[in-house]
């Protein structure tokens, strides 16, 4: 006879149970791979009898969806009189058409030949006591391997972690001559030096470059134990360790061509080092008592670059000025950084079928990484600025970067149900982010503001009291913002299954150092669920919301800039050079109204049988003259499913979405102080606007079907999509090259196209109840053109590339598996 | 900073005494946990699991197989006595007295005759709390979402959590069928491929948030996982540190590195400053035309402004390093 269990402790079994596959908990949630997806036992059979034998009608969930088709339960055996035991396998080989016509075939995956072990599991239950064991895991050995461990006692503690490993592939044919990728130095190769080469030079080395993988590695281990001392109170702490490594393409800059032509220092694509740890800890106590529930959580996470900076040769030649020579350029790359958080969330029950909550969250985000110089290379710029006096660290205005940014916040909601049918809630949310990062550029050899750009490619920026120049920002801005929402929702039940409901809600956002002090958002919502037809569930719901608030500046900056320097003198006679179009609003900001319509209806056409349809529908107009005008989004998508019986189900669906937007803007092709469009420096004539359409097509299928003693699956999913860019201008002023003959002023790209095919098939043959072979195919095609890569070469002119072009690809990938349940 | 705490008091004071008037009524006790039953069955008495497997053999096949069921003498907080399948489905004598009438039994399907709040407090006899507490008043909530509308605790389809579904995104694809759609597009996160599921970024329990995010705001759900990203820098770009959003979409993009629209374009809807943002790029700037520029082709801007969410170079205002 097993030893009582207290109710209370029963009860609490089901919060520890759940607490670790909580949605609450950070990311890394059950892990899988492409070839199992959802992290399951790929050995289960469906069960030939479905769920209930009793019931006349599949059952359908309370929206009308069918419920799926159960599995076959998988059975314990005994290990001794106390534990029981159950496991599977699923393992075998894998080998495809090996073309590997695309890296980006591998893209989070790994299909490479060779054997496999695609699951594994391995469970223990000792029922007595409630003690436990679960292993499982797959793509043993893989670049997308995974596994969890979960074990402990029922009610009283478990302890779970979890290794994910995700492959992310940029791709393989990239181009480079720089030698030492991966490292935090890309070097020229011998033949060429720093600075002083010419186009014809590099072109000869080009010739034996090589291809680099582009990619990044990620591997996530976490480690939790979760305790329950008392009914309702429960303690878990986790840790986890991440790490990132590889390279991605990187830019590199020594004044770009389009500023001084042929003669200028290039662009150059670089690859950047990744080397990421981030170790995290979280930790908390809930309770969960009649009346009230509490929870308390603390995060703290914690991040380092060990490839801290990338220093690179410039393999082109500089800005006339024989005595000028630009060899390298150096980035600070991205630094350590740390992140607290103190988080407690409350509810308590009251009178009226009430509920009040609270949040109150209050976290730090904190780097202080040691500062580079402005430059790393010596001499005199073309501007005349002496780099030796601004490539040391005694140069900096301080060592380190002290930047942080804290935030709070708080959180009160109420909710009363006063008479059955109607619910009021309220609700006030206040956000407040606070950054005290505060940096100057300024240089205490010279005691001068400014700093050497592109390494001295570009010159540098100092400022000069009393000699005429453009103003620069020398300070940082600490963008700031406070954020308060006021809701107000009230639902009333029509009848037992049909709701409808009004909300309306107020949001105030505060920026700092922004072109508004303020913008204030009204939200009208109605909504309507109805699920009292016995044929349909239907679902609606319509938001408005328009934006307004303080005038708008489009030149907050100005402290920021050395023009509130006292001394600075404009190079205009008119005033200073303008930052920005006046008229010109960014989207985050400007005024706006948004329609949104959401509908979704859930039609019982059979009882074997659901049809699922739903449209969204968004509008944003911006009150703008230049800047984003509108954008919008228009979405539709039907979905078919059918379940005769226990042994066949069949979908088919299909979506669709058009994505819309438009901006205009005004080239600055005159020299004067006036900002606004139509002055001498935003003329009319140099107007244009431009807009982007993206429409995206989906189509899926899928088919199993159990014929004794095999089963089939058969996936096919289809998406295709194109964008279409196109412009118009008031003149050919309105151009980057208005030299340019036969430049039509209204025109557009050639059109973006993305499709990619999946067939995915499984066909199982059950030889015994306990053992099953399983044969895979697996067919991806994808192709893509995308002008952005359209005629690229690794060397155009003075840009050189890493010519990394999105390739297409088809590729065949078989699988012969054995499958083996503990029975 | 003086108007938020007036307002804050005001707030504060309105829901004080809100509580207290409440809190006055005495015939309107707090709620328990206690299941809320329907009419129709709060009369009914306990018969006991052996009863119920006596004809829902097969059901308690499939349910002896999941979690509940190992949980030894499995039985209600409010009620210790009631132990198995009236745990959730309450007492079943009217049931078997009469078992064509839906109204009769706790039933988690479309043809309940209970409503889902009924439905749920069953469920929340247990499972209240922790990622729940936001619960009320969550788009799920409101939307009249029934615990089983995503979990099917009668049998084992996923590996944790009694979803409906072989696993979390397929369950969330049920509803948000056009999210399945997104993530198959061509910059996408891997949740496709398994890697990532949609409650690695929300929680669909309600949360703090409108969309029911995981942390407090957009760019501390982001920062899960790009924790690079975080800085904070001292040359910090507007729209990085306010929203990740303004830039990027996270379900799916046709452009790269899931931007909401295809650059340069999407920079010159912001950038219009003196110099060289606001020119018009034209297809004779492409990479094969008359005057290729780095502008427009391959990476457009980032292709010199490569530290784009923020730098940390002494020389870094403009993103160059």
């Amino acid at each position: 006879m097993p030893p009582a269990i207290s109710a209370g402790r029963r009860t609490a079994l089901l919060v520890a149970l759940l607490t670790f596959t909580s949605s609450a908990i950070g990311a890394g949630n059950p892990p899988g791979n492409n070839l199992n997806p959802t992290g399951t036992d790929t050995t289960r059979i469906k069960s030939p009898q479905g769920l209930s034998s009793v019931k006349q009608k599949p059952s359908r969930t309370p929206s009308g969806l069918l419920f799926d088709t159960p599995y076959e339960p998988l059975s314990y055996k005994k290990l001794n009189n106390d534990w029981q035991y159950r496991g599977s396998l699923d393992f075998g080989y894998l080998f495809g058409s090996g073309r590997k016509s695309s890296s980006k075939f591998s893209d989070y995956s790994d299909w490479r030949n060779g054997p496999l072990l695609n699951y594994f599991s391995l469970s223990g239950w000792q029922a007595r006591e409630g003690y436990f064991l679960d292993a499982q895991g797959g793509g043993v050995g893989r670049d997308d391997q995974y596994y969890q461990l979960s074990t402990g006692q029922l009610g009283t503690f478990r302890i779970n972690g979890f290794f994910n490993q995700t492959p992310h592939t940029y791709t393989d044919n990239a181009v480079t001559i720089f030698q030492g990728v991966g490292s935090e130095n890309l070097t020229l190769p011998l033949g060429l030096v720093p600075g002083r080469n010419s186009s014809e030079q590099i072109r000869q080395v080009l010739a034996s470059a090589y291809n680099p993988d582009l990619g990044i590695n990620r591997e996530e281990s976490r480690i939790g134990f979760n305790y329950t001392p008392t009914l309702g109170m429960k303690f878990f702490a986790d840790f986890s360790h991440e790490t990132k490594e590889g390279r991605r393409a990187f830019g590199g800059s020594f004044l770009p061509p389009f500023y001084a032509g042929a003669n200028s220092g290039g662009m150059v694509e670089t690859i950047e080092p990744i080397d990421y740890v981030t170790n995290e800890i979280r930790s908390g106590v809930s309770y969960a008592g009649t009346d009230l529930e509490l929870n308390l959580n603390y995060t703290g996470s914690f991040f380092a670059n060990d490839k801290g900076q990338l220093t690179f040769d410039n393999p082109f030649t500089n800005l006339p000025g024989t005595n000028f020579i630009v060899e390298r350029g150096r980035y600070d790359l991205y630094p350590d950084n740390t992140f607290h958080q103190v988080k407690t969330d409350l509810a308590y029950r009251l009178p009226m079928r009430g509920q009040l909550t609270s949040t109150l969250s209050w976290s730090r985000m904190y780097q202080n990484d040691d500062l580079l110089p402005s430059t790393l290379n010596s001499g005199q710029t073309f501007t005349g600025i002496n780099m030796d006096q601004w490539n040391s660290i005694a140069s900096l205005p301080r060592r380190t970067a002290d930047a942080e940014i804290t935030n709070w916040l708080f959180q009160l909601g109420l909710q009363l149900a006063p008479w059955d049918p109607l619910t009021l809630k309220a609700k006030f949310r206040y956000y407040n982010e606070a950054n005290d990062t505060d940096y100057t550029a300024f240089n205490r050899l010279t005691n001068q503001y400014g700093m050497i750009l592109e390494d001295g490619a570009q010159g540098g920026e100092v400022f000069r009291p009393a000699t005429p120049q453009s103003p620069f920002h020398y300070r940082s801005i600490p963008f700031s913002q406070k954020v308060m929402d006021w809701f107000f929702d009230a639902d009333y039940r029509l009848s037992y299954k049909t709701t409808a409901g009004f909300g309306y809600h107020f949001e105030q956002h505060e920026p700092s150092y922004r072109e508004r002090i303020s913008t204030d958002e009204n939200h009208l919502k109605f909504h309507l669920s109805n699920r009292s037809l016995s044929w349909t569930t239907l679902r609606l719901s319509y938001e408005y919301s328009t934006r307004d608030g303080s005038d708008y500046d489009s030149n907050p900056y100005v402290p920021f800039y050395t023009g509130s320097l006292p001394g600075f003198r404009s190079s205009l006679t008119d005033g200073a050079t303008p930052l920005t179009l006046a008229d010109l609003r960014k989207y985050d900001l400007s005024d706006r109204q948004q329609h949104r319509i959401k509908a979704q209806a859930n039609f019982l056409l059979r009882d074997d049988l659901d049809l699922i349809a739903s449209a969204n529908w968004t509008n944003n107009v911006y009150d703008v003259r230049y800047g984003l005008q509108n954008a919008r989004t228009i979405s539709a998508n039907l979905e078919g499913n059918y379940q005769p019986s226990s042994r066949l189900n069949a979908y088919a669906f299909y979506s669709f979405q058009k994505q819309q937007s438009q901006l205009s803007n005004i080239n600055d092709i005159g020299i004067s102080a006036d900002p606004y469009a139509g002055g001498g420096r935003f003329p009319y004539t140099a107007a244009w606007k431009e807009s982007v359409d993206d429409i995206n097509h989906m189509i899926g299928l899928g088919f199993g079907y159990r014929f004794d003693p095999f089963d089939i699956d058969i996936r096919y999913s289809y998406n295709w999509a194109n964008t279409d860019v196109g412009y118009d201008a008031a003149s050919n002023l309105a151009f980057a090259n208005p030299d340019v003959r036969n430049q039509a002023i209204g025109n557009s790209f050639p059109i973006i196209n993305f499709d990619r095919h999946i067939l995915e098939t499984n066909l199982r043959w059950n030889l015994r109840k306990d053992i099953s072979m399983r044969f895979y195919h697996r067919y991806e095609h994808n192709t893509i053109q995308d002008w952005h890569y359209d005629g690229l070469t690794p060397l155009i002119g003075n840009h050189l590339f890493l010519n990394a072009i999105p390739e297409n690809y088809g590729e065949h990938v078989f699988g012969v598996f054995v499958q083996y349940r503990v029975q | 900073m003086q108007d938020f705490f007036s307002r804050m008091r005001l707030v504060y004071l309105t829901l004080i005494a809100g509580i207290a008037a409440i809190m006055s009524c005495s015939s309107l006790s707090p709620p328990s946990l206690k299941p809320e039953l329907n009419a129709a069955q709060s009369n009914a008495q306990y018969v006991g699991a052996s009863v119920c497997s006596s004809c829902h053999e097969l059901e308690s096949g499939h349910w002896s197989h999941t979690v509940h069921a190992r949980i030894p003498h499995l039985a209600a907080p409010g009620n210790p006595k009631v132990e198995g399948c009236e745990t959730c489905h309450g007492p079943g004598s009217e049931h078997v007295s009469g078992p064509a009438d839906k109204s009769k039994i706790m039933a988690f399907t479309h043809q309940s005759g209970a409503t889902v709040s009924q439905q749920n407090s069953m469920c929340l006899q247990c499972h209240s709390g922790k990622e729940r507490i936001a619960w009320p008043g969550s788009v799920h909530q409101m939307n009249d979402l029934s615990c089983s509308d995503c979990h099917n605790p009668m049998a084992q389809f996923s590996q944790k959590g009694l979803l409906r579904k072989d696993g979390i995104n397929q369950t969330c694809y049920s509803c948000h069928q056009q999210q399945r759609a997104e993530f198959r597009k061509r910059s996408h996160m891997p949740l496709p491929e398994g890697k990532v599921t949609c409650i690695d970024c929300h929680n669909p329990h309600g949360s703090n948030t409108d969309p029911m995010l995981k942390a407090d705001t957009v760019n501390q759900v982001c920062y899960q996982c790009h924790q690079e990203k975080r800085g904070p820098f001292i040359w910090e770009h507007a729209p990085v540190r306010e929203s990740c959003l303004n830039c990027h979409q996270p379900h799916g993009s046709n452009h790269e590195s899931l931007l909401v629209s295809t650059r340069p374009f999407l920079c010159q809807t912001c950038h219009t400053n003196r110099g060289h943002p606001n020119d018009l790029m034209t297809t004779a700037n492409l990479a094969s035309a008359s005057n290729p520029d780095a502008r427009l082709i391959n990476r457009s801007c980032q292709n010199c402004h490569a530290q784009i969410h923020g730098s940390n170079h002494a020389a870094g205002m403009l993103f160059h390093r």
